[in-house]
């Protein structure tokens, strides 16, 4: 009997016994799953750390909703719960989008033109191992580039890219860097950056929401924001529009853009006029009374006062016993002393020359006698009676500010941040419950001994551990003030120049075409007294990046790995720079990816990557959460996807074949190290242990409980059966350390309270916040204390300054196409414009307009808004360049001006380590004109 | 044809075999494939299928059904720009029929539970509503109709299942397909491909709905 032919069906459990009646009999199906199992979005939806749990048929996720199971912190305060928002909700619409990337494809037209082949894994491996292999015999490793992101893959993914990146010497370029989330101005001041968890938002009795949109941005958590408010928490934003954020706000405060730090500024004068400083809190925890030298400007330091002395040991002035007294390095007690925080003093110099010295505070006050309110507001736009409401309403009351992570996008960003730091030091408004100010920070991280071991189990954890902690007690011989944290700090300092992590701002420089935009005085500061160029020149001959400029000026670069990112969309100058400067010179890009994008448009081999509940994985740890949330594999993988795990396995696998078959075997790396590459995969799977990502996922697991990051007993079994699990310490990763707080089962996260409570010192130059940089480049340039500066035009000298933030419908570009949210907006690229601006353009609501400078244009549509400020037009990012006419998006009008004085180096924590100081692109205020298209 | 529609005398290789080899022909395409195409022997399978249709449907001029100059690299890489991965990032004329709706997760859940009703499941790695699985569940159903015809059994079932399947799926968005097609210049082969498609699910639901009932005027020229 013949028989039907079946190939993309399967004959399974028995047809129902019931005549088939109508529709109506399938949708009474509903609710039956095979299985439910737990996942988050690992995207870098910053912090979300969401669980969700998915349901399955027939091995696809066909339900999806929030777990809503986190348990209370500390009691009185809110729990998390339900956590998630649209995106989330409807992540199955991605996991199943017209964007999926199944199979592997071998580029077969001009890069861009969209004509592709099918290839096999093996013909794809094969064909990224030869280009891998070519541009090291040709070039050497560090002309192999990482795009350090893993936003779409993960931390997993993350993990597995840059241990091969690692293993064959190549470059990952750091993500700080790239995406620009470091806020150099909170680093100035404190030698780190940190955050508090979200739930101690609620605690706070004033919430400036400032450079930050969390009605868009943070919706999960936005509750604690409003929940304070009904414990008489006031919310402000400050804002140049009138944000979606504004509209739940008490108070708004429309500051002009770019001068923040004139209104934080104008409140800090207020402060200290009204005698309304904390000045026990400025005397322990700042820099506020060491002592400076009135005739260079500069700290008194040892070296001043006896030959051969220190360069980091600096004075106070002791109010008690009249006398000059060393800052201790080691602790912020101050013991009996009391540091003047006014006068000046005579010190007796080596030379024998006498001087005159005075606390930093006195010099503060001189700068703040530039910004009365009345001075501060003819600057910022906001009245001086406001100003001083709001300074005396932060002197009395804990201040949270919540900064996002547009303040560090900005060109003076980071004098906007150090007026912030200001305004909290002076109102002690750090260190404890409900105050402070944040940005994107990471946290535990489990995976730490795992990727240093060398052995597996947990014999192999315990001596990664003890060798991490052998060397922490050698530095801490080295120097037996430092604490912990700071012994933690400098390790991964010295780390980092021997690891596979390099700023961009160099390969930028050398390789991407921005050296000529740089080099454009006009764009930027006045202050900046020589061409960019010379600054480069300086820093780079006196060693301030040493082991850090990878690659380096003549090393090509010829093989690109983008795995979970999008370089052209997200590089400000995108398609513009690096299609015309960097593209020619690679000779493969790989793309890895579970979308399609732009980038991969671009791209010479597409590797088809597994994405959430198709692979285990973890979303990111950070501060704002500490918890550890976990994500399944719930389904297999869609057509011939795999995890990033397995296809860096494999590739290793490949490129020990191919290259045995060509006799090339070992080479030197960028730090003069042997590399081979005959047992790469022993290597990077430790003799062939970690075959498997479930395997790998249960070993990190229980080496975080030998680490002690993780409750003693946790498995890969407890996340399976809960979802998530509390971290119960920060380990050893640098950022987590830099909390500086402990972290309780029982109780929200507040950073800095080592220093508050402990009186432990800060990772700076001085050991303590401090406010003022006696370097050379930021005396030139007037910032060795807070200080306003106008925006330069960058761009042009055109009348509209563009702004930008995460918007509501996407995290990043992962959700922009997503067709259900599309119907929540325009459903296509547009700039909020306002009304009395487009009026005399001719432009309507819903126009194409053309934006344009001198750096290039971009077409959208309109979308016309009184909340816009005039002047002022926005642009939310994460809409693909695909989907503007031309493919030609904001980015291509931004220059991706890099601040000179980030290139300051020589100079205590002005050092680079793993996403913290160096140079950083700004898109903020980047200016443009708008005309309607023709 | 087994002895129970030959008695019927509804020939078995009609519509469902019409609907096997129109499912095989939307997979992505093998050398072997291409080469059915080049030598002929595809217009043959779909000519011999489509006379024994209960309802004249023309396939169609053969030059129409060219797979363009033998190359096949190229006729692969057509139909990644048509149907998978497209010049924007995604496919122009998707053969996933979620895409066409509103909520593609929902459309996927009614797929799985119409297949499993009838004792089916997907084979690992496919997608319930990419157009191969729907045109082979229709291949089944129609197959399944034959039988329960020559052996006296529950024809009806069998129909309603069909038309529900056309009328809320495939029914719905092939001529959607069609028209993001004609915007792309195809290769001859797909145009003439997701055209006859279009026009045989449309003849089908039309035959599938007569009020007299399928089969029972085979001679209707629905093409």
């Amino acid at each position: 009997m013949a028989s039907p032919t079946l190939a993309a069906l399967q004959k399974a459990e028995a047809a129902s016994e019931q005549p088939y009646r109508g529709w109506e009999d399938i949708y009474r199906q509903q609710w039956r799953w095979d299985k439910v199992a737990w996942v988050s979005h690992c995207v870098d939806c910053y912090p979300g750390n969401c669980p969700f749990r998915v349901y399955v048929k027939d091995g696809l996720v066909l339900y999806e909703e929030p777990g809503a199971t986190y348990q209370e912190i500390e009691p009185g305060v809110p729990d998390h719960n339900p956590m998630g928002c649209q995106k989330g909700a409807m992540w199955g619409q991605m996991l199943y989008s017209k964007e999926r990337i199944l199979y592997p494809l071998k580029r077969v037209g001009e890069r861009g033109s969209g004509k592709w082949k099918r290839i096999s894994w093996d013909q794809a491996l094969s064909d990224v191992a030869d280009g891998i292999l070519d541009a090291i015999q040709e070039q050497g490793p560090q002309s192999i580039i990482h795009e350090m992101t893993g936003a779409q893959g993960g931390p997993m993914a993350l993990a597995a890219v840059m241990r091969f990146i690692g293993l064959v010497g190549g470059v990952s370029m750091d993500l700080d860097g790239v995406v620009n989330d470091f806020a150099p101005g909170m680093y100035l001041t404190f030698g780190k950056i940190f955050a508090s968890s979200v739930d101690d938002w609620f605690l706070s009795d004033i919430v400036l929401i400032w450079h930050m949109n969390p009605a868009y941005t943070r919706i999960p958590y936005y509750h604690f924001i409003s929940e304070a408010r009904y414990k008489g928490a006031e919310v402000y934003t400050i804002a140049p529009d009138f944000s979606p954020s504004a509209v739940h706000a008490d108070y708004h405060m429309p500051v002009r853009p770019g001068t923040d730090a004139a209104l934080a500024l104008g409140m800090c004068k207020a402060i200290v006029d009204e005698g309304l400083f904390d000045a026990a809190f400025i005397r322990e925890q700042t820099d506020l009374p060491l002592l400076a030298r009135l005739d260079n400007q500069r700290f008194l330091r040892q070296s001043d006062l006896q030959p051969g002395g220190r360069d980091d040991q600096f004075y106070f002035f002791d109010a008690k016993s009249s006398s000059v007294v060393e800052a201790p390095r080691g602790t912020l007690e101050l013991g009996n002393v009391q540091p003047a925080l006014e006068g000046r003093y005579r010190v007796r110099l080596a030379d024998g020359r006498d001087v005159e010295v005075a606390p930093v505070f006195e010099l503060v006050r001189k700068r703040l006698e530039e910004y009365t309110p009345e001075k501060a507001s003819t600057i910022c736009g906001i009245h001086a009676d406001d100003i001083r409401a709001l300074a005396r309403k932060v002197a009395r009351k804990r201040t949270n500010i919540l900064l996002g992570f547009n303040s560090c996008k900005n060109y003076h960003g980071d004098l906007m941040e150090r007026a912030m730091c200001l305004l909290l030091a002076l109102t002690r408004n750090w260190g404890r419950k409900g105050a402070g100010i944040r940005i994107w920070s990471a946290g535990p991280w489990p995976g730490m001994m795992t990727g240093m071991k060398l052995m597996p189990g947990p014999e192999g954890a315990e001596r990664a551990l003890q060798m991490v902690d052998a060397m922490i007690r050698s530095l801490k011989a080295e120097d037996p003030t430092i604490s912990q944290e700071l012994a933690v700090t400098e390790l991964s300092t010295r780390a980092a120049a021997m690891g596979e992590m390099a700023p961009p701002a160099f390969f930028w420089y050398y390789h991407c075409g921005f050296r000529d935009n740089w080099n454009h005085t006009e764009w930027h500061d006045p202050s900046m007294r020589r061409p960019f160029d010379e600054y480069m020149d300086e820093a780079l001959s006196k060693g301030w990046w040493q082991g850090h400029v990878r690659p380096g000026e003549n090393t090509i670069p010829r093989v690109y790995i983008e795995c979970g990112g999008d370089t052209l969309r997200r590089t400000r100058g995108g398609q513009n720079q690096l299609l015309k400067h960097l593209w020619p010179k690679l000779k493969m890009v790989v793309f890895i990816d579970w979308r399609m994008n732009t980038t991969g448009m671009f791209s010479d081999i597409v590797l088809p990557a597994a994405t959430h509940a198709e692979k285990i994985n973890f979303h990111f740890s950070t501060a704002h959460m500490n918890q550890m949330v976990f994500n399944d594999q719930s389904v297999e993988p869609a057509g011939e996807a795999k995890s990033e795990a397995q296809m860096f396995r494999l590739l290793t696998l490949k490129l020990e074949e191919r290259a045995k078959a060509r006799g090339f075997l070992e080479y030197l790396d960028g730090h003069g190290m042997t590399k081979r590459l005959d047992d790469l995969y022993a290597r990077y799977t430790l003799n062939g242990y970690f075959d498997e990502d479930e395997k790998l996922v249960r070993e990190m697991i229980e080496d975080g409980t030998v680490e002690g990051v993780l409750p003693e007993g946790t498995t890969l079994e407890t996340l399976r059966r809960r979802g998530y699990i509390r971290f119960t310490d920060w380990g050893h990763s640098p950022m987590a350390v830099n909390q500086g707080s402990d972290l309780k089962p029982n109780e929200v996260h507040s950073p800095l309270r080592h220093h508050t409570e402990k009186k432990l010192p800060y990772p700076t130059l001085t050991r303590r916040a401090q406010f003022y940089i006696d370097h050379d480049w930021f005396f030139e340039a007037g910032e060795e204390l807070p200080t306003h500066k106008e925006v330069p035009k960058m761009g042009g000298d055109y009348p509209f300054v563009l702004t930008s933030g995460h918007p509501r419908w996407s995290i990043h570009a992962a959700n922009i196409m997503n067709r259900i949210i599309q119907d929540t907006h325009q459903g296509r690229p547009f700039m909020f414009m306002n009304s009395d601006d487009a009026a005399p353009r001719g432009i309507r609501e819903g126009d194409q307009v053309r934006a344009y400078n001198d750096m290039g244009e971009f077409r959208l549509w309109a979308k016309l808004s009184p909340a816009v400020r005039p002047g002022q037009v926005i642009v939310y990012n994460g809409f693909e360049p695909v989907m503007f006419p031309g493919w030609k998006d904001p980015s291509n009008a931004e220059p991706g001006m890099v601040k000179w004085l980030h290139l300051a180096g020589g100079y205590g924590h002005l050092r680079y380590r793993s996403m913290c100081w160096q140079p950083v692109p700004i898109d903020r205020s980047v200016r443009l004109e708008v005309e309607r298209a023709g | 044809m087994t002895e129970g529609a030959a008695a019927a005398g509804v020939p078995p290789d009609g519509r469902s075999g019409l609907y096997a080899l129109l499912s095989r022909s939307f997979a992505f395409p093998t050398p072997e494939f291409h080469r059915e195409i080049v030598d002929g022997r595809w217009l043959e399978s779909a000519s011999s299928s489509l006379a024994t249709l209960p309802y004249r449907l023309q396939p169609g001029a053969a030059g129409a059904w060219s797979a363009s100059g033998g190359d096949y690299d190229r006729f692969q890489s057509e139909y990644i720009r048509l149907f998978e991965v497209g010049a924007r990032g995604s496919a122009p004329c998707n053969l996933y029929g979620g895409h066409y709706a509103r909520d593609r997760l929902r459309t996927m859940e009614e797929l799985v539970r119409f297949y499993n009703f009838f004792g089916l499941r997907l084979s690992p790695g496919l997608m319930p509503d990419h157009i191969t699985v729907e045109l082979e569940f229709m291949h089944y159903l129609a197959f399944q109709e034959a039988e329960a015809g020559g052996s006296g059994g529950d024809v009806e079932s069998y129909l309603r299942a069909q038309r529900d399947f056309l009328d809320r799926h495939m029914g719905s968005w092939l001529p959607q397909l069609q028209a993001a097609l004609g915007a792309q210049r195809p290769l001859p082969f797909y145009r003439a491909l997701v055209r006859l498609a279009a026009r045989f699910v449309e003849c089908d639901r039309r035959y599938l709905g007569r009020p007299d009932g399928p089969g029972r005027l085979g001679e209707g020229n629905y093409g």
